[in-house]
């Protein structure tokens, strides 16, 4: 177990720092675990994501780590790699979703007030990951930080720690960067020309 | 992204998207000059800075109030994470049709009304015997647990006994014909609470009266042991006369048991109405008495005020308001001004008159009559912290009467009290975090001045002694002084003092230290590490440091003997460094701390500062040394009573260094420490029980499977309480219970606990979910080891579906399935059939190149070889060896 943890924490020192290669080998060690989680447990939940997501993202934590590692110290890159597996998860899904409707023929009768609020939803999500790829482009951390407390719940100081940054950086820049993201969506909701 | 020539002012948000997205850098480096002023001075800012650059301004400047928005906040677990997920769910049942038909007894004669648990019906019993008016309640299949069922009867009963006038009577219940659970309710004709005493006028007397008789009728029903749990006006019915009647009482219970949900974090909150429910049931904690106190507090707040708590507070949900520390505003600050342009304003689609008139009151009468009695009632009612409240529904209702009776209520006496604790303990839900080291603010200097009197040699010293004990209650005096000033000097009426938010009181606290006690060094050391500590508390280690190293400057530079401060001063700066994980800096300071001491003859401080000196080395793997100082400072026996947590933290860490080397016996006599402290005393019980588990674990290495055995029970059964018997924590004890039944030679009770986990990880968790499949396998594996492949048949054949079902054919747990069930083929005689599960097995698991570095899967493809050799089929696990690298 614990060769493995140890190799794991290597992973996510390489990936944090710039490996993506890590990312891809990381993402197989959990990522149907974290996909199945979500799609299976959030379902049933329903109800404040928050604490849904910290408790299936540590479930997945503790499966790789072991109960007793909880002093392990790669625990703030793990939360954010499982917040970046979580973005991918979302997008995934968002743009799965905007395909079958442009397919035109889905057969899906229950058209109740729930379904216009995914469509919605869906394209609000697909809107902040526009905004985060563009965050990317200009502010690498920012984009990070955006990932880590929007995707993966995080709090600011496991930020922090994660992205070898200071509470007050994240503070600040998530401040700026829930701005773009807010604005991204306003931009979403105007109407097309 | 040209803008119309003809509308400068209008332009549209897709075009200042787009100067925002191509102009970053430089909307970024103005929207964050923006964000570090005030907001008033923007506008004057801008025209003069980047007059020439409107599109500049205009983008930042939107920026800047899209940051301060109070809008929906994008935080961590936004809906949107929610609904794309939402799809996932179990569909939406169809609305049963029983009318005209029977249920039980009943006959079903008309529809009342749907909701999230189910519908409801009105029905009559015609049988013989008498006539009943009832009402229905079936529940949906998807909303009730696997074993609503099994306890159904039992809860029944406790429900039926509940026999008082106000409270709807349960009457019966089981189970339709299509599968749905129902119970059957006496039917009471009225009107919700609300609504009631809005339409009749009634004044605030009225309307306390009214929450009285509601008191009353939950007062009984906790005397029975019953909880509500979901109290809310559409629970509470006024009757033409006037009577209360409460619905569903305990039913959120029946249909939502603890031990029926994943632990007590996910299922528990699915049918709260998050409006009505207490902080701990928006965490998952458990219900108690507290829990209905606090939903009636809220009843009675929007009775009086026309609003709920926290409605018009700051940004966030009312459980991050709550996890903030926030106070909800007080209720003779929330009853809403008057809306002069007559518009709607406030709650939705209610207009700030229509609060009067129906109170037939005016805005002014309303807060005086709330101020001070009131406001001090509810926001006892509605403290965050269950033990704050009213400790039991009575004392609620007591104040209540003597309020109307005129007489003083007790939630006024302890207000100010509170306010100071407050101060203190506001941030007790996330101090977990930040270690327990920290003391509490007013009383650190005082505690400070105790242990002060515990010098060695006290003959030599007496006198030395006492005249530092005096200057030390001098300390705790000005620093006490210094709090109360803190709360008093901005807040000219008492409620200022409640909306603060600790953060800026904090500030205020710096600012002042350095204003006011010029000359004073060792108060405003005192008092900066306080801060500190408080700051740690809060998570804003990075604010933390600088003051605790000005503390340890401070006294220093101050003072000739400053060994004896120094030493406590020095341990609090280590404290903050190993939370932030800086070791390195946290050993040299507990170091500087360990001379101080020793130069000052501080037991106590010596104590302390080697045991923070043996964690520190710990966490830099550095056993050999840290066991050293660990074992030192606890030898020095020098702790105070409410030491005792951190003694048995230093002990454990001790313990998990001396268990490493291999000294079994030196472990189990320091967790045995542990677990005898933490039983005799009232702590917490999850530390309690992780302690029993650390015992049992050492247990089990030294043999001792007996010991072990009833340490995991005990350990098993508080774990249960806390979070359910199929929380991943509970399951990990039961899987060690299992392994050390199996190694003591109980192999049935092993596999009855077995079993059992099977069980509840069936009703726990989704069906075919990979826990209730990993322990399929463990079963299956025991069975085999046990000679009795035939058994292990099934229970690896359900697991092996689940695996393909849930993870797909490919997946290296199916095909780790698929080789036991291989095993245990082989083991009855059906060789053909081994054969072909092992190819499949193999195939899978050799694509799988990971394999080796996947502990989770190579170590239960280890378990496998062992066992195929163990049962003689040597040359068939070869090839599964050969995947691990052997």
């Amino acid at each position: 177990m614990s060769a493995n943890t140890r190799e794991i924490t290597q992973l996510l020192e390489d990936w944090s720092d710039g490996d993506d290669k890590s990312f891809d080998r990381l993402i197989e060690l959990v990522y149907d675990d974290l996909r199945r989680i979500a799609h299976r447990q959030l379902g049933v939940g329903r109800r404040d994501t928050v604490l849904d997501t910290t408790v299936l993202v540590h479930e997945a934590y503790v499966k790789l780590a072991g109960v007793d590692e909880a002093e392990w110290s790669g625990r703030a890159q793990f939360f954010a790699f499982c917040a970046q597996a979580m973005r991918r998860i979302l997008i995934d899904f968002a743009r799965r979703r905007q395909a079958e409707k442009r397919g035109g023929d889905r057969v899906r009768v229950p058209l109740g007030p729930d379904s216009a609020a995914i469509d919605t939803d869906v394209a609000e999500l697909l809107a902040i990951e526009d905004a985060v790829r563009r965050l990317e482009a200009r502010n690498e951390r920012m984009a990070k930080i955006v990932v880590c407390r929007f995707y993966g719940g995080m709090s600011v100081p496991d930020t922090a720690e994660a992205l070898g940054t200071s509470v007050r950086t994240v503070e600040r820049e998530w401040t700026r960067a829930r701005a773009y993201l807010r604005q991204a969506l306003r931009a979403d909701e105007a109407p097309e020309g | 992204m040209s803008t119309d020539p003809d509308r400068p002012d209008t332009r549209d948000r897709p075009a200042q998207d787009a100067v925002v997205w191509e102009r970053w850098a430089e909307v970024d480096a103005l929207l964050e000059q923006l964000l570090d002023m005030p907001e008033a001075r923007w506008e004057t800012y801008l025209a003069g800075a980047h007059r020439e650059d409107p599109d500049l301004v205009a983008a930042a400047l939107a920026l800047a109030r899209e940051s301060i928005d109070t809008g929906p906040d994008l935080g961590p677990g936004d809906r949107i994470v929610d609904a794309a997920l939402r799809e996932a769910g179990p569909e939406d049942e169809e609305e049963p049709d029983p009318i005209g038909g029977r249920v039980g007894a009943y006959r079903i004669v008309s529809e009342l009304g749907a909701g999230g648990m189910g519908w409801v019906f009105a029905a009559e019993r015609d049988d013989e015997t008498f006539e009943r008016q009832v009402a229905i309640k079936i529940i949906k299949r998807s909303v009730a647990s696997r074993d609503v069922l099994a306890r159904f009867a039992l809860e029944r009963q406790i429900l039926a006994s509940l026999d008082h006038v106000a409270i709807a009577q349960l009457l019966d219940g089981g189970v339709t014909r299509d599968g749905r659970p129902y119970l059957v309710m006496e039917r009471v004709e009225g009107e919700r609470i609300d609504r009631w005493a809005d339409r009749h006028r009634l004044g605030v007397d009225a309307r306390l009266r009214l929450v009285l008789q509601v008191m009353e009728a939950v007062e009984h029903a906790h005397r029975h042991m019953v909880i509500h749990r979901d109290l809310k006006p559409s629970n509470i019915l006024v009757r033409e006369d006037g009577t209360v009647k409460l619905l569903d009482f305990g039913i959120a219970k029946l249909i939502d048991h603890p031990t029926a949900g994943a632990g007590t974090t996910r299922t528990g909150r699915r049918f709260l109405t998050p409006e009505y429910a207490a902080p701990e049931q928006l965490l998952g904690e458990p219900a108690s008495a507290q829990t209905d106190i606090y939903s009636v507090g809220i009843l009675l707040y929007e009775l009086l005020t026309g609003s709920r708590p926290y409605e018009g507070g700051a940004q966030g949900s009312v459980l991050e308001q709550v996890v903030r520390g926030e106070q909800p505003t007080a209720p003779s600050a929330a009853v809403p001004p008057v809306d002069t342009r007559g518009g709607p304003a406030g709650q939705a689609g209610v207009g700030q008159d229509a609060v009067y008139s129906a109170r037939s009151t005016t805005p002014e009468a309303l807060r005086r009559r709330l101020r001070g009695d009131i406001d001090a009632v509810l926001m006892r009612s509605l403290r965050a912290r269950p033990s704050e409240r009213y400790s039991t529904m009575a004392a609620f209702r007591d104040d209540v009467e003597r309020h109307l009776a005129g007489h003083a209520v007790h939630a006024r006496g302890d207000a100010r009290a509170y306010r100071i604790r407050k101060f203190v303990g506001r941030h007790r839900w996330s101090v977990a975090a930040a270690s327990g080291a920290l003391l509490l603010l007013s009383g650190s200097a005082l505690g400070l001045a105790l242990q002060r009197g515990r010098l060695i040699e006290q003959t030599e010293i007496a006198q030395a002694a006492t005249a530092e004990a005096e200057r030390e209650a001098e300390t705790a005096r000005a620093t006490t002084d210094f709090l109360v000033g803190l709360f008093e000097a901005n807040a000219p009426t008492e409620r200022l003092g409640d909306t603060l938010t600790a953060r800026a009181l904090l500030d205020r606290g710096i600012a002042r230290v350095d204003e006011q006690l010029e000359g004073q060094p060792e108060v405003r050391a005192e008092l900066l590490r306080s801060l500190g500590r408080v700051h740690m508390s809060m998570g804003l280690q990075e604010e933390a440091l600088p003051l605790l190293e000005r503390a340890v400057a401070l006294v220093r530079d101050s003072t000739d003997d400053a060994a004896p401060i120094l030493a406590s001063m020095l341990s609090s700066l280590g404290a903050a460094l190993d939370v932030y994980r800086d070791y390195d800096r946290a050993e040299s300071a507990y170091r500087e701390a360990v001379v101080a001491a020793l130069e000052a003859r501080d037991t106590t401080a010596l104590a302390w500062a080697r045991i923070g000196l043996g964690s520190a080395l710990s966490r830099q793997e550095r056993p050999d040394e840290a066991e050293v100082e660990l074992r030192a400072g606890l030898a020095l026996r020098a702790f105070e009573p409410g030491d005792e947590e951190q003694v048995w933290r230093a002990q454990r860490v001790l313990s998990s260094i001396v268990r490493r080397q291999g000294d079994l016996e030196g472990a189990d006599s320091l967790l045995l420490a542990v677990v005898e402290g933490r039983r005799s005393s009232p702590g917490e019980l999850l530390s309690y029980t992780r302690s029993l588990n650390d015992l049992a674990v050492v247990r089990r290495l030294r043999g001792q499977y007996p010991s072990a055995e009833a340490l995991y029970e005990e350990a098993i059964d508080s774990a249960t309480t806390i979070f359910g018997p199929a929380h991943p924590e509970t399951l990990q004890y039961r899987a060690n219970l299992i392994t050390t039944l199996a190694q003591g030679g109980n192999v049935e009770g092993s596999l009855r606990e077995q079993r059992a986990v099977i069980e509840d990880s069936r009703s726990m968790w989704p069906d075919g979910h990979w826990r209730t499949a990993r322990s399929l396998m463990a079963l299956g594996g025991a069975l085999i080891r046990s000679g009795r492949p035939d058994e292990a048949v099934p229970a690896l054949s359900e697991a092996v579906d689940m695996g393909i079902e849930q993870m797909g054919m490919r997946h290296s747990w199916t095909n780790v399935y698929r080789a036991w069930l291989g095993v245990a083929a082989a083991l009855t005689d059906r060789s053909e059939q081994a054969e072909q599960f092992w190819t499949w097995s193999l195939e899978g698991l050799e694509a799988y190149e990971a394999l080796q570095d996947d502990a989770s899967v190579a170590s239960m493809v280890e378990v496998l070889v062992a066992t195929m050799r163990e049962q003689g089929l040597e040359s068939e696990a070869v090839p599964f060896a050969r995947l691990l690298g052997d």
